[in-house]
C-alpha cells in the first residue's frame, strides 16, 4: 500500500509541476508494476512495451482519430452560423430565447465537431454578437455560451465518451446511444436555467423578433447537412449497419464532403485538417499509454480491493459511496480538468463502481458529466478562459457569475441521471441488446 | 475532437499555419501523418461501401488501418512535442515566474524528453523480439518488426525535439522557449 500511495503523491507532484499527463502516469504505472510484481523491471519493460502496442496495432482504437478528423473537417464548414440562425428562428421571441438559441446551437454543432472548447469557441463568435445586438447582458451570454460548449463533451458522437470507452473497453456505439437521453436533459435543464435567470432578471435576456413559421421551417433546410451527417452516423450504428469505427470513416468522408459541398474546403485547409487532427489524436493517445500502464499498476497493486474492503466497513449503501466518489470528483474538478480527470481516475475508480455492481455504460455517461462540470466552473473551467480569451473585453468575474447558475443547473441534471439511470441506458438496452 | 489551441487560433483569424517555419523532419511528419490519416478515413469509407454494395470486404483493411493509427501516432509526437501541445495541467505553473518558471520549464522538457525515450525503447525491445520471432500479420501476413522499428525512430524525433527545446530554453530563457518555434526556424531549419 506504501508502493501506491507514493506513486499517487509522485502523480500528483507530476500533475502540478506541469509535466504531460501520459509521461506521469507512465512513470507511475511503470515504476509503480516493478517494484511490486516479483520479476521486477523485467516484467514492467515487458508490460509497458506490450500496452503501447497492443493499443497502437488495435485496429479498433482507429475511432478516435477518425471522429477527430470529422470535427476538423465540421469547423471548416461553418455550420455554426447556420445553426445558431435557425434556433433564433424558432426560440428567440422568448425570454431569454436566444440564450436558449444558444444552448440548442451548441448542443447541434457538438453532434458533428465533438468538442467541448471547439463549440464554445465557435458559438461565442457565432452568438455573443447576435445577444448584444438585443441587449443581452455580458454575464448571461457567456456564461450560456461556455455552458452549451460544456455540452460536446457529452453529444454523442463524443471524443470523451470515446476515450472511456477505450480505457475501460466499454462499447463505443453503447455509449454513444446512452448519451442521447442525457443530452435531451441537459438541454431542458439549461432552458430551465435561462428561464428562471430571466424570471429573476428580465432585462438580462429581452425578447427578440418573432420570425414567422414560415421563415422557422424554411431555416431547417440551412442545417440539413448537420442533421443528415448525425443520423448517418448515429443511425448507422444504431441500426447496426456500421460500427462505431466504420461510423467514423463514413463521418469524416461525410464531414469532408459537406465542407467542399459549401465551398469551405481549400487543400490548404484539407491538409491542415489532416495534420490537426492527427496531432490531437496523437496528444490523446500519448495519455492513453500512459494511463493503460497505469492500469496494470492498479490492478496488481490490489489497490481496488483494499478500497472496497474499507469500503464495507462503512455499511454505506452503493449509491451512498457512488455520491461520496462524486463530491470527490467535483473538488478535484475544480483543478484538474477535461481529459486530464478521465485518465487519472478512470483506473482507480472505475474498478470499484464495476465491483458495486453499476453498470459501466451509465457510470461512463455520469463520468462526462461530471467531466462536463469541470470545465465549466471555477476557478479553472478551461470554457471559462476560452471565452475570456475571445472576448478579453468582458471582465472575468462577468463571466464567472454567468456560469454559477448553469453550475447548480449542472447539480440537478447530474442527480436526475444518478437517480434514474434508465435515462442512459434506455436505448442501448433497446437497440444493442 | 479539434485541438483547443488550433481552434481558438482558427475563431480569431491568426492564419497560425501560415507563417511557420518547418524543418525538413518536421515536414516529413507532417506528411506522414496526413497521408495515414487520409488512408485511413479512405480505407474505412471503402471498406463499408464495397461490403454492402459490392459484397467484397477490402482484403486486410483492419491491419491496414492499424499500421496507419501507429504511424499517425507517432508521426505526430515530434510534431505535439514541438508545439508543446502535450496534455498538461498547467493552472499552477501558469502562477510561476521568473527563475521558478525556468526551472519548470527546464523540469518538463526533460520530463518529456525522458519519458518518451523510455517508452520508445520499450517499444524497440518489442520491436526486436517480434523480428527475432519473424512475427507476421495475420490475414496479409506481413512482417510487423519493421513497422516497429519505424515507430522507434520516430519516437526518437520526438526525444530529439523535446531535448532541441531544452537547448533554446537554456540559451534564450523563457522568451526562448516561448518564442521557440522561431529560434529553431531562424538558426536550424529552412523556410516553408
Amino acid at each position: 500500500m506504501l508502493t501506491v500511495l507514493s506513486g499517487f503523491v509522485v502523480m500528483l507532484l507530476g500533475f502540478f509541476l506541469g509535466v504531460p499527463l501520459g509521461v506521469v502516469l507512465f512513470t507511475v504505472g511503470y515504476f509503480g508494476f516493478a517494484f511490486i510484481h516479483p520479476a521486477g523491471f523485467t516484467a514492467a519493460t515487458a508490460m509497458a512495451g506490450q500496452q503501447i502496442l497492443g493499443l497502437t496495432l488495435d485496429f479498433q482504437f482507429s475511432v478516435l482519430p477518425l471522429f477527430i478528423l470529422t470535427g476538423s473537417f465540421v469547423n471548416h464548414a461553418n455550420l455554426s452560423d447556420d445553426l445558431y440562425e435557425v434556433a433564433h428562428r424558432w426560440l428567440g421571441h422568448r425570454r431569454g430565447g436566444l440564450a436558449m438559441a444558444t444552448i440548442s446551437a451548441c448542443a447541434g454543432f457538438a453532434s458533428v465537431c465533438h468538442s467541448s472548447i471547439a463549440t464554445a469557441a465557435t458559438m461565442a463568435r457565432v452568438a455573443v454578437p447576435s445577444m448584444r445586438r438585443y441587449h443581452y447582458a455580458d454575464w448571461l451570454s457567456t456564461g450560456t455560451v461556455a455552458a452549451g460548449g460544456a455540452l460536446g463533451m457529452l453529444v454523442p458522437p463524443s471524443g470523451a465518451l470515446i476515450v472511456y470507452g477505450l480505457l475501460t473497453q466499454q462499447d463505443v456505439a453503447k455509449l454513444f446511444l446512452a448519451a442521447i437521453g442525457p443530452v435531451f436533459i441537459s438541454i431542458l435543464v439549461y432552458f430551465g436555467v435561462i428561464w428562471v435567470v430571466t424570471f429573476i432578471k428580465p432585462k438580462a435576456g429581452p425578447r427578440a423578433d418573432r420570425a414567422s413559421w414560415a421563415d422557422r421551417w424554411r431555416g431547417l433546410y440551412k442545417v440539413w447537412g448537420v442533421l443528415a451527417l448525425f443520423l448517418l452516423v448515429m443511425g448507422g450504428i444504431t441500426f447496426g449497419i456500421f460500427t462505431a469505427t466504420e461510423a467514423g470513416g463514413i463521418g469524416a468522408a461525410g464531414a469532408l464532403l459537406l465542407a467542399a459541398l459549401r465551398r469551405k474546403m481549400s487543400w490548404k485547409i484539407f491538409y491542415e485538417s489532416l495534420v490537426d487532427a492527427a496531432t490531437t489524436t496523437a496528444m490523446v493517445f500519448t495519455v492513453i499509454f500512459g494511463a493503460l500502464v497505469l492500469n496494470q499498476f492498479v490492478n496488481i497493486s490490489g489497490m481496488s480491493e483494499s478500497v472496497l474492503a474499507f469500503i464495507s466497513t462503512l455499511h454505506a449503501s452503493p449509491m451512498e459511496i457512488i455520491l461520496v466518489i462524486m463530491a470527490f470528483y467535483v473538488v478535484l474538478g475544480m483543478f484538474i480538468e477535461g481529459f486530464a480527470l478521465i485518465f487519472l481516475t478512470v483506473p482507480i475508480f472505475v474498478p470499484i463502481v464495476g465491483a458495486l455492481g453499476f453498470d459501466l455504460i451509465w457510470w461512463g455517461i455520469v463520468l462526462v458529466v461530471v467531466v462536463e462540470m469541470s470545465v465549466l466552473h471555477p476557478p479553472l473551467g478551461l470554457n471559462i478562459f476560452v471565452l475570456k480569451s475571445l472576448l478579453p473585453e468582458v471582465p472575468l468575474t462577468q463571466i464567472y457569475w454567468g456560469v454559477i447558475p448553469f453550475w447548480m443547473g449542472d447539480f440537478v441534471r447530474l442527480a436526475i441521471i444518478l437517480a434514474f439511470p434508465a435515462v442512459a441506458l434506455y436505448l442501448p438496452r433497446l437497440f444493442l441488446h | 475532437m479539434v485541438s483547443p489551441v488550433a481552434h481558438i487560433h482558427a475563431v480569431a483569424g491568426d492564419g497560425h499555419s501560415a507563417s511557420v517555419r518547418r524543418s525538413p523532419v518536421e515536414k516529413l511528419c507532417r506528411v506522414i501523418a496526413a497521408i495515414c490519416l487520409f488512408g485511413m478515413m479512405a480505407l474505412t469509407f471503402v471498406s463499408v461501401i464495397s461490403r454492402y454494395f459490392f459484397d467484397w470486404p477490402v482484403p486486410g483493411d483492419s491491419e491496414l488501418q492499424s499500421f496507419m493509427l501507429g504511424f499517425i501516432i507517432f508521426a505526430s509526437i515530434p510534431l505535439v512535442t514541438r508545439a508543446q501541445r502535450h496534455i498538461a495541467v498547467r493552472a499552477f505553473a501558469a502562477l510561476l515566474t521568473g527563475r521558478a518558471l525556468f526551472a519548470q520549464r527546464a523540469f518538463v522538457l526533460l520530463g518529456t524528453a525522458a519519458g518518451l525515450g523510455f517508452m520508445g525503447y520499450f517499444i524497440f525491445l518489442q520491436a526486436e523480439l517480434l523480428w527475432e520471432e519473424n512475427i507476421k500479420s495475420n490475414y496479409l501476413n506481413i512482417p510487423e518488426a519493421p513497422f516497429i522499428y519505424v515507430f522507434t525512430c520516430l519516437m526518437a524525433i520526438g526525444v530529439y525535439v523535446a531535448l532541441e527545446r531544452l537547448y533554446f530554453l537554456g540559451r534564450h530563457g523563457i522568451s526562448g522557449d516561448e518564442e521557440g518555434d522561431k529560434h529553431m526556424a531562424a538558426e536550424l531549419t529552412s523556410t516553408e
